[in-house]
């Protein structure tokens, strides 16, 4: 797997590292178990990859735009199986699981790592096969590029995971929750280069995509797949920030549920 | 004795009303110890915040001599919670259940698998080990619940009305397996509205009602704090006026009674020679008996005594 498990016993100890392996497994089985998601977001993202894409790259002929907009739609996939890993955790809210979790011998802190963590592993084990289309189809299969990839992905989604983890738990509404989840999602999506270059994109646009974390990734994605040329953000910049961001997400989500949350 | 949970002045809000009002109480080890009250009474907030699922708004609670607020992880490792509402993920089955939970409590291997087999045997849940836990009937997803705590076995087992919609054989296995968890050593908790498993169960018990404990000791005791010997259920033929009442205790001279629609209960010493000179004289003041009986108190009846309701 992606994230060290040295690493994390460092910072936790023995039995804390059992206790988050054991949450991300129940995670990853119930992922495993609750197909319709999964199956629904493969079928869309093939979707996008084989009709919508190609018919794009026919209209648009700017260099190398189906390739771009390929790493656009693996980035999409990530990100929306990160959301819906950070969702989970409104959803234990709402069937009651949280105060469940609250009561056991694991610490609160512990809980929310492990849930940030299960949201950047599931992402990255369930884009792989994805990734690996992508790959081939750009010509660019190579083991140390999955290896990096597959390394942003896991880093990014923690920190999509652990936003979405924020505000559940900051509103626990699952009404209000839904609706700012749908905002969230669509500006990030919208202002963000996913589908276009800054460039091209009218300046009201520009801005909020050069600070938005999804450019981030993608550009840095697209500058490890596509190279020298095929991004707006470059890499010095982008790697940082996506670094920062899930060091931020990771501290907030810790300090919020520590401080603040109550399991009633 | 030693303590095992101590609790002082312990109030709650939510929001703006106070479901806990300055509980003072002591919970010793190795004892079961009722919290008895009627539906949103505070026990479950009370238990809660004993488990450090929420968080006191005032006061001071300790579990094994560690405060709650100041290390909660602490107390929880201490202690295992049953909840109210069963929890489990919509995907699980009952033994994926009762393994994940044994695991995230540090029990491993043939330790674990044992406790599991032991426990599922003798609350018959065996043969619904491999089904989904969500499609299981209300009593079945309790008796899960319960189990979780019972394999476990944490120094303090937390039980939130443990046998609510369980069946009587049910109950009685769950009651045998407390006693159980007792005699090895473990503190048991427990919050019930139902005055007979009080009794059966518990060592000491205490009484809330309204986020106020109003009474606490032994079942015998309590009993005993209902000042006269025996209690004089009375039902009349109508309900009676304030100036009736007013009357009947002039004529009778018993000021120790409840009056609550047609019903009366006389808390009197001598009961069998008593009921014959009442009733006399309250058909010479024109009042009808419809019903009498005499019986020993009941917890019901402490309390009612205390709280002029009844739980049932
Ligand atoms: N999250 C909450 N917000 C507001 N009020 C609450 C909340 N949780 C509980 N209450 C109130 O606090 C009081 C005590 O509730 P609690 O659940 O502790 O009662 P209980 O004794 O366990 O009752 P029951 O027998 O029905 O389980 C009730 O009046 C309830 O409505
Ligand atoms: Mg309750």
């Amino acid at each position: 797997m992606m994230f060290s498990s040295t690493l994390l016993e460092e910072l936790y100890g023995e039995n804390e590292m059992r206790n988050i392996l054991l949450i991300i497994s129940r995670d990853l089985s119930k992922l495993i178990k609750e197909k319709f998601f999964l199956v629904m977001r493969y079928i869309s993202t093939l979707i996008q990859i084989f009709v919508y894409g190609v018919i794009i790259s026919k209209i648009i002929t700017f260099k190398n735009f189906y390739n771009y907009y390929l790493v656009g739609i693996y980035v999409i996939l990530v990100f929306y199986v990160a959301l819906n890993a950070g969702y989970d955790v409104l959803d234990e809210i709402r069937m009651g699981m949280l105060e469940y979790y609250l009561s056991l011998p694991i610490s609160r802190g512990e809980y929310i790592v492990a849930k940030s963590i299960s949201g950047g592993v599931l992402s990255t084990v369930y884009s792989i096969p994805i990734l690996a289309l992508i790959l081939l189809l750009s010509n660019a299969f190579s083991p140390l590029k999955i290896i990096e990839i597959l390394t942003l992905t896991f880093i990014f989604a923690l920190s999509m995971s652990g936003i979405i983890i924020i505000i559940s738990l900051q509103i626990k509404s699952p009404n209000i929750s839904d609706i700012i989840y749908g905002v969230l999602v669509t500006l990030l999506l919208k202002l963000s280069t996913v589908y276009y270059p800054t460039a091209v994109m009218p300046s009201f646009y520009k801005y909020p995509a050069l600070i938005n974390p999804v450019s981030h990734i993608t550009d840095l994605l697209r500058y490890i797949i596509l190279g020298e040329g095929s991004y707006s953000i470059p890499p010095e910049i982008a790697f940082p920030a996506i670094l920062f961001l899930a060091m931020a997400s990771i501290t907030f989500t810790t300090i919020i549920m520590e401080r603040k949350v109550e399991g009633r | 004795m030693k303590v095992a949970v101590e609790i002082n002045n312990l109030s709650k809000y939510y929001g703006s009303f106070q479901a806990l009002k300055s509980l003072t109480l002591n919970i010793y080890e190795g004892e079961i110890f009722g919290l008895l009250g009627p539906n949103g009474a505070g026990k479950t907030t009370t238990l809660l915040i004993l488990a450090t699922v929420i968080k006191p708004s005032s006061g001071n609670v300790k579990v094994m001599g560690i405060d709650v607020t100041k290390e909660p992880l602490k107390v929880r490792k201490n202690i295992g919670f049953s909840f109210q509402e069963p929890k489990a993920l919509r995907v699980d089955t009952v033994l994926d259940v009762l393994r994940w939970h044994g695991k995230i409590c540090g029990l491993r291997g043939i330790e674990l698998e044992e406790n599991i087999r032991r426990i599922m045997a003798n609350l018959g849940l065996a043969k619904y080990s491999g089904k989904m836990f969500m499609h299981l009937s209300g009593g079945l997803k309790k008796k899960v619940e319960v189990a979780k705590i019972l394999i476990q076995k944490p120094k303090i087992a937390i039980f939130d009305e443990p046998t609510a919609q369980v069946d009587v054989i049910g109950k009685h296995a769950i009651w045998n397996l407390i006693r159980e968890l007792r005699d090895e050593g473990s503190t048991i908790i427990i919050a019930t509205n139902d005055m007979n498993e009080a009794e059966m169960l518990c060592d000491r018990i205490a009484i809330i009602h309204n986020g106020v404990i109003i009474v606490e000791g032994k079942p015998e005791e309590l009993k005993d704090k209902i000042p006269s010997g025996d209690i004089l259920e009375i039902e009349l033929e109508r309900n009676l006026t304030r100036k009736e009442i007013g009357l009947m205790v002039e004529k009778i001279g018993i000021s120790n009674f409840k009056a609550t629609g047609r019903n009366i209960i006389f808390y009197i010493n001598r009961g069998e020679e008593m009921l014959p000179i009442i009733m006399e004289k309250m058909n010479s003041i024109g009042i009808k008996i419809k019903r009498t009986m005499i019986k020993e108190p009941t917890l019901d009846d402490v309390f009612f005594y205390f709280t002029g309701r009844t739980l049932r």
